[in-house]
């Protein structure tokens, strides 16, 4: 079974793009989707920031630009 | 009192504007979504701001992306880009984020991938873009009344209003109080009109189906109810 959202998420395409990315697909869009934190914040109908990661985690923001 | 559009133009007028729109931005339509933004504005620009962030430096975003899977994974991370398996990226796309965001991208690498159906949608776009959209809103309707001849500013709703609801100082609280019921319930359950009744409808979705019987049903009745105490 695969997320749902995988269509309109921006994290997944990542994921596919780069065989060392894709362990989040993996254990995420085509496991454990349901605790993905972005699936749970969109299913909460809020914008999901799109530095946050299926963890929770977020990407430094101030480590993306040189 | 205005005429309106027979129901044989006003179907396909609102269908072609419905898919016309989705065709043109690949977004779904829907204003209440909108207007919701701008009520908590300083996350909104978060938000964008990631996103800017996210497309600036592709070679920071792949260095930041090793790093967050090797802590969450417990992998080593990539020392040398080179040395990475997996496809190259697509030509033409200026970054590796645009290209893997652009509508129609296919994943190249995903043996148990399922293909999704359908098209993925565009991004939310940045703040000022729906300012636009409701600055555009008004101004359409500005426009189509001083085409008409019909503009005009007045204070009051009428005399129909007036008997039915209240006028003066009471009549616009009811306004006001009307306005908040609209809120919440488009707040509530996710859509107004045109995002439930244009967009959803149109995609036969159960709850967008649900929603459009049960706030035109609402309107219905209550359109009964105020012509049988006029």
């Amino acid at each position: 079974m695969t997320c749902s959202h995988i269509t309109s998420c921006p994290l997944f395409p990542l994921f596919t793009l780069k065989a060392s990315l894709s362990v989040w697909q993996v254990h995420y869009c085509n496991g454990q989707f349901e605790t993905c934190e972005r699936l749970k914040l969109a299913k909460a109908g809020a914008r999901v920031p799109p530095n946050l990661l299926p963890n929770g985690k977020s990407l430094d923001p101030a480590l993306l630009k040189r | 009192m205005t005429s309106y559009w027979p129901f044989w133009a006003t179907a396909p007028a609102l269908a072609a504007l419905t898919v016309g729109y989705w065709i043109l931005l690949r977004r779904p339509l829907g204003v209440s979504g909108v207007l919701a933004r701008f009520s908590r504005v300083r996350e909104e620009l978060e938000v964008d701001r990631g996103f800017e962030a996210m497309e600036a430096d592709p070679a920071a975003l792949e260095a930041a992306m090793a790093a967050m899977t090797a802590e969450a994974f417990g992998m080593a991370p990539e020392e040398e880009p080179s040395s990475m398996e997996g496809p190259a990226l697509p030509t033409a796309p200026s970054s590796m984020f645009e290209a893997a965001t652009a509508p129609g991208s296919a994943p190249v690498d995903s043996p148990v991938f399922e293909e999704p159906r359908g098209r993925a949608c565009a991004s939310t776009p940045a703040l000022g873009e729906h300012a636009v959209f409701l600055v555009a809103l008004v101004a359409g309707g500005l426009l189509a009344a001083l085409l008409r001849g019909t503009f005009g500013v007045t204070a009051g709703m009428g005399q129909g209003f007036a008997r039915l609801v209240a006028n003066g100082p009471a009549g616009l609280a009811a306004l006001a109080g009307g306005g908040v019921l609209v809120g919440f319930g488009t707040a509530l359950c996710g859509g107004c009109t045109a995002g439930h009744g244009l967009t959803g409808c149109g995609r036969l979705m159960p709850g967008s189906l649900l929603s459009t019987i049960v706030f035109f049903g609402a309107a219905v009745g209550v359109s009964f109810l105020l012509a049988g105490l006029a």
